[in-house]
Formats: structure tokens, C-alpha cells, sequence
């Protein structure tokens, strides 16, 4: 059966939910992924001047601004660190800029895949547990793919954090601030990663003595 | 190295059926054909006590050590 076909059931126990908002998410992200994809293919050979390229994650260094991070107030104090988070929203014209594009694009990629590979296994994963299969063997596989797809794009990212950044890198800022790289990098999936990896381990192990107990007689 | 199982010779010296033994035991006909066809991870003493005492045999007559 396709797992991608939606068919509920009337039991609405906590792992049929997951397994329904799994579904559900993964439908959403694949359509919009899709849907970017075709938009922008369309605007491209369509020859627009000026399209959004991309939305960036980057890490702001505001170095200089030392004497107005601190605020002060007569009951609070709030400081801004030196390094902050934003969203870089890119546009510009796809053809003379092409590898930079493609560059942010296979990056998007990259991450949109890794969410929905996790997203699906977690999907087929919630499925046998509904069914009551907690024990099938297929489990602990899904849980290897779950956990090594996100570990190994949350280490692709931080390898990216200390690479160039086209286009963006020399975009000129106010005086004392300058982009210090682009911020791709989740610590979530790095931990959602490594749990999964653990689970896999247990769940193998849980398999072994499982299988041991239906064989003894 | 393996465990064998000779239930299938002792049941066929005894002129017993699976069936029968399954009765008299208690263990269901599925459990016994795991043991029968060397299937089995595990056998419980209780199980083993009560296979020898349904078919008059020792522990040894059910099950041999081989080396391979």
C-alpha cells in the first residue's frame, strides 16, 4: 500500500495521531518543495529581472556596538549579544547570479530533504507501532536512517558555517556590523539525530530478547 | 556447536503423536514444532520436566551437544 495515501482509522490512539501528523507534514513539505521548485523554474526561463532568491539564516557580528548593547533601566537590564540570528532575504537576478543561486538552493535542498526523510521513516516507524508491530525489524532501521539523516546534514551545516558566503559576504553593512557566515546549522537535529541513533540501538537490542522470548518453549 | 533435539526420535519410540503430547504437556502444537525443528532459542525446565515425565524419558534422551 502507499504509505503516502492517507486512509484513517477509528482508533485515535497517540501513535495513529503521530502517525496521521507525519503523513500529513510530509504531504505539506514534499507540495511545497515541489511548488517552489516548478515557481521559480517558470521565473527563470521566463527571464525575470528581479525574483527572490532565497531566504538566508545568518549570523550578524555587531562588534562596534558595544556602548549600546547594554540597556539599562531603572528595574530591567537587557543586553544584546554580540552575535545575532536573522533571516536574509535575497533577491536579485537568477542569471547573473546563477552558482550563487544554486549554491542557497542546494543548501534548501538539502535541508527540506533531510525533514522530510526523517518525517516519512518517522511516519512508517508510528504506522507499525499503531499496528502493534513496536517489535518489527524493520524499526530499528528507520530509526538508523531517522537518526544519521539529521546527524550527518546537522554536521554538513556546521561545516558550512566556516565556508564563504556568495553574494551575501559582500554585501555592505553599516559601519561595525559585517555578516560573519550564514547560520544553516540546528542544534535540534543534531540532538533529534543522536537520540534517534540511541533509540535504534535500544529498540535492535528490544528485538533480540523479543524474538529470544516468542522462541522459547 | 549446536544443541539438538531428538524429540521426533523419542516420540517415534514411544509411538506418540505431536498431538498427543501436546495434550498431555500443555504446550501448545506451535510451541512443540519450534522445539521439534530445532527452531527454539530457549526451553524452559518447567517444559522439560514435564515433556520427560509425559514420555518417561531423561533430559539427555531429548537433547545432544554437537560439535559443529
Amino acid at each position: 500500500m502507499n504509505p503516502l495515501v492517507m486512509k484513517f482509522k477509528e482508533d485515535w490512539s497517540l501513535a495513529y495521531f503521530l502517525y496521521y501528523t507525519f503523513q500529513i507534514s510530509v504531504g505539506l513539505l514534499v507540495g511545497t518543495v515541489l511548488i517552489s521548485l516548478i515557481f521559480n523554474t517558470i521565473l527563470f526561463f521566463k527571464g525575470q529581472q528581479l525574483i527572490m532568491l532565497d531566504e538566508i539564516p545568518v549570523l550578524i557580528q555587531t562588534e562596534y556596538f558595544s556602548e549600546v548593547r547594554d540597556i539599562k533601566t531603572e528595574s530591567f537590564h537587557v543586553m544584546i549579544p554580540e552575535t545575532v540570528k536573522a533571516n536574509m532575504h535575497l533577491s536579485g537576478n537568477p542569471k547573473t547570479n546563477i552558482w550563487s543561486v544554486l549554491y542557497y538552493r542546494l543548501i534548501s535542498l538539502i535541508r527540506h530533504l533531510s525533514v522530510i526523510i526523517a518525517l516519512f521513516f518517522g511516519m512508517k516507524l508510528f504506522k507499525n507501532i499503531a499496528e502493534g508491530e513496536s517489535f518489527n525489524r524493520q524499526n530499528p532501521k528507520y530509526l538508523f536512517i531517522i537518526g544519521w539523516t539529521l546527524f550527518l546534514t546537522s554536521c554538513l551545516f556546521i561545516l558550512l558555517s566556516y565556508l564563504p558566503t556568495p553574494l551575501i559576504g559582500s554585501v555592505p553593512l553599516e559601519n561595525g556590523m559585517r555578516i560573519k557566515s550564514i547560520y544553516f546549522s540546528d542544534n535540534n537535529f543534531m540532538l533529534g539525530g543522536i537520540i534517534s541513533i540511541v533509540f535504534g540501538y535500544v529498540i535492535k537490542e528490544a528485538n533480540r530478547i523479543h524474538e529470544e522470548q516468542k522462541l522459547t518453549v | 556447536m549446536a544443541i539438538i533435539v531428538n524429540l521426533d526420535v523419542v516420540l517415534a519410540k514411544r509411538k506418540m503423536s505431536l498431538t498427543e503430547l501436546s495434550e498431555r504437556v500443555g504446550v501448545t502444537m506451535s510451541n512443540l514444532s519450534i522445539l521439534k525443528t530445532g527452531k527454539a532459542k530457549a526451553i524452559r525446565f518447567s517444559t522439560l520436566e514435564a515433556i520427560c515425565e509425559a514420555l518417561d524419558c531423561q533430559p539427555g534422551d531429548l537433547l545432544e551437544f554437537s560439535e559443529d
